[in-house]
């Protein structure tokens, strides 16, 4: 996609006050990194990039600034997800929001495939979450956790002790996910950030693909649709005939 | 963490048998299965004791994050019960509940987790039959399936320092 | 105190010096990230033929502090129902530990840590008994990453003297610089030899390139007061941030922690684990959090590192190992921000 367009865009919803802000990307401290762009000034709108350094998904930062007025987001379709999301879940009102589509040109790195027996399922989690830091920043940098206060950082009751090792980590991510079904839009920026390269954006897309097959869902593609557990049909699938 | 969580988590270890036998985390909703467990409990019928019961205002209330904790301390197995379709006291609870643990019980095999070990179902006050056999039921399967290694046994790690100190020698 | 060591002869001499030492090196992981980690822990294939150490300075990811300060670390634990049972309290074990691939800011970060856990009345017992008889072996980084600014906080060069032993490619082998007799002692192998003027001059140059690493324009002006917390330039690099606490949890010098109290089965268990002054739970009282804001926090952490530490402990607690620059998942970068955040004369 050419920069020159989204350059335009981003000075058009500046200019006719449309938003106050628009987030994208420019040139990091490196030449292999970008960095999140503020733009606030359509005189700015040069500073904006679009390469293959231009990784995160910035509908992390859309509550924080939609806040202060309109804001528009340079986001590929996982991005542009996680926005639809969060108008879906009340987190943003749908007119404080536009978004400026980009091509998804990612260079994702190849996932782990998870292994076949339940047995080396569990001792693959294990190994994976012994190596967790307990940084959160998997939790911070998708847009899905939205918490003010995370059940993990809750005293009383505690779910999980804020302890190194695959136990108390297990409890945090494999809740964390449950909390993303009807949310990921497999950006895999949990991944991404993680400092320890944990691929927990797997976990996310299990339940994604779960939620398709039970409820015909798929996350953040409808602004007027109820989040899928804030919903039921009489009809959805029961335990009796699924062998509950 | 409340008294009655603990309670139960100092039960588990205190009277782990000495035959080996799963242990159950049952959560029961106050207006259906609970009353049915307490029917087959004052009927007499017979039912394996290895079930900790925890008493919930509905099914609605269950949070998938319970189930999760109790894998996470060594429970074999968790059931919850609740109040069959179109009957819950608070009218939709359980139908919101069937949502979400529908999808946990499909989520549990990418974690590695038998999906026999999470077991839910509707059971009224009056099914105090039903609620025996779904124990027994399930104290079989558990049975056949064995011990629960829990999920933090990260497997090969001994073998990999035997072997790492083979190779060094 | 100098010798030479072949590089057929570095595996041999390392793994003899692994039967009196526990030894925590870098060591490649399967999907190339080097680590710190107990080598005698790694599986095979990843040390094929024994040690495979990556002493480049590629070696920088995890920082060596998770074996002064694990992430989490048992203060005491006791029996709920044996009240009048003594606390069980678990100190480091008895076989002395060698660290093993340390950089000058490694070592320098060890030093700011020693700072904050040994100095004064409050000498951590936990910290000390891992740092008594821990032995300290680092080498001299052949090249500067594109994160590193270790000339712009100090002098590296001198930094090194603070190991026991360095270990300095020269090409053809390594030579083997002692510092301490503890060094020495390690030296004492018939695996070494005494090096040339040749090979002397060799490691000489390598230190002198490490001392040259060009410095960064913010370097003249640090350990000066930053701006007030409520100056723009602050939410300019704030709004960015995620909170996320890599910058903290992965810095080698950062120590903060949190005490937690678990109870499982009848075991009541107080622990420490590492804690972040990035998120807005550091520091939050009953009714008032002091640093409310993302801006506020940023500041902290570049206040405790270039104007408390320095005016504490008369030493800079940042070592510009990069870790931060090059992990940030939003390329906050510190350097940027030092450049910004300090007044014009
Ligand atoms: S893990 Fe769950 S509770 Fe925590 S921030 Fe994410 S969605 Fe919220
Ligand atoms: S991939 Fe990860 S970061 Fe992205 S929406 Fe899903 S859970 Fe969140
Ligand atoms: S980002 Fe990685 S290390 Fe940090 S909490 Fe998430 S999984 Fe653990
Ligand atoms: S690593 Fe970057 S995003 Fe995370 S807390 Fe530090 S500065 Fe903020
Ligand atoms: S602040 Fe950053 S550069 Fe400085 S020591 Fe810590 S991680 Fe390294
Ligand atoms: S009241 Fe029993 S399930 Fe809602």
């Amino acid at each position: 996609m050419d920069i020159q367009e989204i350059r335009n865009k981003a000075k058009r919803l500046l200019e006719s006050g449309e938003v106050k802000v628009v987030v994208g990307y420019e040139r990091g401290s490196t030449e292999s990194k970008s960095t999140p762009a503020f733009i606030e000034s359509p005189d700015d709108v040069d500073r904006l990039i679009w390469d293959a350094t231009c990784v995160n998904n910035l509908a992390a930062y859309a509550i924080q600034e939609a806040k202060n007025g309109g804001v528009a987001i340079i986001a590929r379709d996982c991005d542009a997800r996680s926005i639809v999301m969060l108008v879906q879940e009340h987190q943003l009102d749908k007119d404080a929001v536009r978004v400026i589509e980009v091509p998804d040109e990612t260079q994702w790195a190849d996932d782990p495939a998870l292994p076949e027996s339940l047995e080396e399922r569990r001792a693959f989690w294990a190994k994976e979450f012994e190596k967790c830091t307990r940084c959160y920043a998997c939790r911070q940098a998708c847009p899905g956790c939205f918490c003010n206060t995370c059940f993990i950082d809750r005293i009383v009751p505690r779910w999980a002790a804020k302890r190194a090792g695959a136990s108390d980590a297990w409890m945090f991510h494999v809740t964390r996910a449950m909390h993303q079904a009807g949310r990921c839009g497999d950006c895999r920026e949990c991944s991404r950030v993680c400092p320890v390269g944990i691929p927990v954006h797997l976990l996310a897309r299990e339940i994604e693909t779960f939620v398709g097959e039970l409820f015909d869902y798929k996350a953040g593609m409808d602004m007027d649709a109820d989040p899928v557990l804030g919903t039921f049909t009489p009809e959805d699938p029961d335990p009796n005939e699924h062998g509950g | 963490m409340s008294e009655e969580t603990t309670t139960i988590e100092q039960q588990t270890e205190e009277q782990k048998p000495k035959v080996w036998k799963p242990r159950i985390l049952g959560i029961l909703c106050n207006w259906c299965s609970y009353a049915g467990a307490d029917l087959a409990g004052s009927s007499r019928l017979q039912y394996p004791p290895n079930v900790r019961i925890i008493r919930v205002p509905c099914s609605g209330r269950v949070n998938p994050q319970y189930i999760f904790k109790a894998f996470q301390r060594g429970f074999e197995g968790v059931l919850v019960l609740g109040c069959h379709p179109g009957d819950c006291h608070y009218a939709k609870g359980n139908y919101y509940a069937r949502r979400r643990l529908m999808l946990l019980k499909k989520f549990l095999p990418s974690l590695g987790i038998e999906p026999e070990r999470f077991h839910f179902e509707w059971v009224s006050a009056s099914e105090g039959i039903i609620f025996a056999e779904v124990i027994a039921k399930m104290t079989k399967k558990l049975e056949d399936l064995g011990p629960f290694s829990g999920v933090s046994v990260v497997q090969g790690v001994t073998q990999i320092n035997t072997d790492a100190e083979d190779e060094h020698r | 105190m100098d010798k030479i060591v072949t590089k057929d002869n570095m595996a041999a001499w390392l793994r003899s010096l692994r039967e009196k030492y526990e030894m925590i090196g870098p060591v490649k992981r399967p999907d190339g990230a080097p680590e710190f980690r107990d080598i005698d822990m790694m599986p095979p294939g990843i040390i094929p033929g024994g040690i495979e150490v990556a002493l480049d300075n590629a070696a920088w990811l995890m920082p060596p502090k998770d074996y002064l300060l694990p992430p989490t670390e048992t203060l005491f634990t006791y029996d709920e129902k044996d009240q009048a049972e003594p606390l069980k309290v678990p100190l480091a074990g008895d076989k002395p530990r060698l660290l093993l691939g340390l950089r000058a800011c490694d070592a320098r970060a060890i030093r700011v840590l020693d700072h904050v856990y040994l100095d004064g009345a409050f000498a951590d017992p936990y910290y000390a008994a891992r740092r008594k008889g821990m032995v300290m072996v680092g080498n001299v980084c052949d090249e500067a990453r594109w994160s590193c600014f270790c000339t712009s906080v100090g002098e590296p060069v001198e930094w090194l003297k603070d190991l026991d032993a360095v270990i300095t490619d020269i090409g053809a082998g390594f030579v083997v610089t002692a510092n301490t007799p503890v060094g020495e002692s390690l030296l004492d192998s018939s695996y070494l030899s005494d090096p040339s003027d040749q090979q002397m001059n060799l490691k000489v140059a390598a230190w002198d390139k490490l001392a040259a690493i060009p410095k960064r324009p913010f370097a003249d002006k640090l350990a000066k007061d930053f701006l007030a917390w409520d100056d723009p330039i602050w939410e300019k690099y704030a709004r960015k941030c995620l909170g996320c606490g890599i910058c903290s949890y992965l810095c080698p010098s950062c120590s903060c922690f949190d005490i937690q109290d678990e109870r499982v089965a009848g075991q009541i268990e107080r622990f420490r684990c590492r804690d972040t002054c990035q998120t807005c739970y550091f520091t939050l009282m009953p009714s008032h959090n002091p640093r409310p804001e993302k801006k506020m926090r940023m500041r902290q952490r570049l206040s405790h590192k270039f104007k408390y530490q320095p005016e504490q402990f008369d030493i800079i607690g940042c070592t510009g190992c990069g870790r931060c620059v090059e992990l940030c998942p939003v390329n906050l970068d510190i350097r940027q921000a030092l450049a910004e955040v300090t007044p014009n004369e």
